[in-house]
């Protein structure tokens, strides 16, 4: 969108091996604000590898992350998400047993203090500090119309609104810059075009970055302003939805060899 | 089901959550001081109309209660499996002891305050739960079970080899009294009465020992409703997700162990003034910090349902206060007649009824007695007024 301004999120020639297989090998790419980035690819071609070294599950080989700006390179998981990223899971990984309201207040974990002792004696601060949160937590709820379901146990939801918490948890943690892991993945086509609804609805409300790794053709091209091609470990076409799907190097890697 | 589109604004309305009501208008909220109020005269009473030999039951129940909670947010709610209780339970009575005694020939004593003693015993068997954290921050499930385990056996070792801490197999060291503002505990210094029940040793220590079981309780239920119990849950079910969200997971699992510990020291300050009497275990597999014991407590945990404050309470009931109660009630110390080696004492009978209590739970009610609690209080609510549409319980 603006070229100039500074990407809400920039790899670097990131590399990573393992063993003998180069999973990813010299990929760069930036997520401009605002975007709606996606990042595609045909099985094995390193995505999820990718995904995981920005979320800072695995450590690259070489390379740099930069968030807004600030080199994150081999931060932890746990830090970034004090530093603006948010991520969503493609197995949803909620507390099951646990209350909607509780999996999403779980996302205030680092913008909140207070441990056992200030906890258990429901020391006034933490309790007013606990109760500001929980109303930012309810509002993200409203926003994404799972706010009936506060207090059921996430277990008993259907698939659609478990799905919706788990992009409010990712929500909570208030970040510049969202990442979708396979948010399709598993839901029919009436399904689909409702997350297609809800990421550019989330998006254009509270103005963040979302880079999405997605199987799904019809969401990708549906929503993505950018999209980035990887295949064995490398980007092969980064561009607009209707760049990349007329590019012949994409055509032959992804979509096949023929039409 | 979902209607598709979302609004960037909330809704107009304004959200009813139903949590706080009237104090009186909510039959949840009728019935949850119903059941406090009904705990708070268990609480109390006993110690006015019951014999002292009750009164120790009821003690004893409350030590194995404070330990179960501890254990309770540890497995039930970290998810961490731990049978070193019963070794932390060691070093917190004997901590106690060395703290608060005098020194003796061939004992150390520092002589503090027994208050001061009681929170370093604590501290210290907290301390040690942290220092455990490298074993606990890389093994999981069973073989974290597998090794703690071998912390029974480390203090089974020290307790009988460091006899000028522990006072040795043979005599044991006695427990420091506990002065609480001026009040002691053990001995009838100054002579008290309550409701024209004079207050001895046994009424003392049941007072003392509720005490201590509210204030644990009382932590653990805010911790657990809040930012660290959130966290604990987090770990327990999905570490990935939990790192994700912003939770140090390290940090975390290390922070319940030693909260878990520190727990398990107080209840072995409870144990040691229980006994009135330091005694490490000649064996391992009898003994009060044996591996019988942490059975013992992960039974408790989980007939009460894994993760409850309430649940771990109840628990303790089972477990600890069965074999006494029987006791006292059969009189001798034999049931079915039946003497000598094959005899069933109230103490083997109470482990067939909590094992076959874990076989119903695990089979019929996972949730444990902590569930079958949940489900009254939903029944209570829903049949006192049926038109009131409560929000769905929390857990």
């Amino acid at each position: 969108m603006s070229p100039a301004a500074t990407p809400a999120l920039q790899v670097d020639d990131l590399a990573l091996s393992f063993g003998g297989v180069k999973a990813l090998d010299k990929v760069s790419f930036g997520v401009a604000p605002g975007n709606i980035h996606a990042l595609i690819g045909p099985n094995g071609a390193g995505k999820s590898t990718c995904f995981n070294v920005i979320c800072g599950v695995y450590r690259a080989d070489r390379g740099a992350v930069r968030l807004g700006g600030n080199d994150v390179t081999g931060m932890h998981p746990h830090q970034l998400a004090g530093k603006g990223l948010g991520r969503s899971f493609q197995n949803l990984a909620l507390s099951m047993h646990s209350t909607v309201l509780d999996n999403v207040m779980l996302a205030r974990h680092c913008r909140t203090r207070g441990g056992f002792m200030a906890a258990g004696a429901r020391w006034p601060s933490m309790m007013s500090e606990q109760a500001k949160h929980t109303a930012r937590a309810v509002e993200i709820c409203e926003f994404l119309g799972i706010e009936r379901l506060l207090h059921a146990p996430v277990g008993g939801l259907s698939y659609g609104d478990a799905k919706r918490v788990d992009i409010a948890r990712a929500l909570a943690t208030e970040p510049e810059v969202l990442l979708l892991d396979e948010p399709a993945a598993g839901m029919n086509a009436g399904e689909t075009a409702e997350v297609a609804e809800l990421i550019k609805v989330v998006r254009d409300a509270l103005e963040i970055s979302i880079l999405l790794v997605e199987h799904d053709m019809t969401l990708v091209m549906g929503v993505a302003d950018r999209i980035t091609v990887l295949d064995f470990g490398k980007v092969v076409a980064d561009g607009t939805p209707a760049e990349v799907r007329n590019d012949p190097e994409v055509i032959r890697a992804y979509l096949g060899e023929q039409e | 089901m979902s209607e598709g589109t979302l609004t960037a604004d909330p809704p107009a309305e304004t959200p009813s959550h139903g949590r706080r009501g009237g104090l009186l208008s909510n039959p949840a909220t009728l019935f949850r001081w119903g059941v406090r109020l009904v705990i708070a005269l268990i609480v109390l009473t006993p110690p006015l109309y019951f014999e002292p030999s009750w009164l120790r039951v009821g003690q004893y129940v409350m030590i194995g209660a404070v330990a179960a909670i501890g254990l309770t947010l540890l497995t039930g709610q970290a998810g961490q499996l731990s049978l070193a209780h019963p070794f932390f339970m060691f070093v917190g009575g004997a901590t106690y002891c060395v703290l608060g005694s005098e020194d003796a020939p061939g004992k150390v004593g520092f002589g503090l305050p027994s208050l001061v003693a009681l929170i370093g015993a604590i501290l210290v068997a907290a301390a040690l739960g942290l220092a455990f954290a490298p074993v606990s921050g890389r093994v999981r499930g069973v073989y974290l079970g597998v090794a703690t385990l071998a912390l029974v056996y480390v203090g089974l070792y020290l307790g009988q080899q460091w006899t000028s801490l522990s006072g040795g197999t043979a005599s044991g060291r006695p427990s420091p009294d506990l002065n609480l503002f001026g009040i002691k505990t053990l001995r009838n210094d100054p002579e008290i009465s309550f409701l024209g029940q004079a207050m001895e040793r046994e009424q003392r220590v049941w007072y003392l020992f509720a005490l201590l079981l509210l204030i644990a309780a009382l932590l653990a239920w805010g911790a657990v409703r809040s930012r660290p119990g959130r966290a604990w849950r987090a770990v327990r079910d999905n570490e990935s997700a939990a790192s994700a969200l912003g939770v140090n997971v390290p940090r975390v699992r290390a922070e319940v162990f030693a909260i878990s510990s520190g727990y398990a020291g107080l209840a072995g300050v409870m144990t040691v003034m229980w006994y009135r009497l330091l005694k490490p275990d000649e064996s391992e597999f009898a003994g009060t910090y044996s591996i019988v014991v942490a059975i013992a407590f992960l039974a408790m945990i989980l007939i009460g349902g894994l993760g409850s404050v309430g649940g771990a309470i109840a628990g303790s009931v089972l477990v600890f206060g069965l074999p006494g109660m029987l006791t006292i009630m059969i009189g001798g110390n034999e049931l079915f007649g039946t003497s000598g080696a094959n005899a069933i004492t109230p103490a083997i009978f109470t482990s067939f009824v909590y094992g076959a209590a874990i076989i119903i739970v695990v089979l019929f009610e996972p949730g444990g007695l902590a569930a079958l609690g949940r489900r009254l209080k939903a029944t209570a609510a829903r049949t006192q007024l049926g038109s009131t549409l409560l929000s769905p319980k929390g857990s």
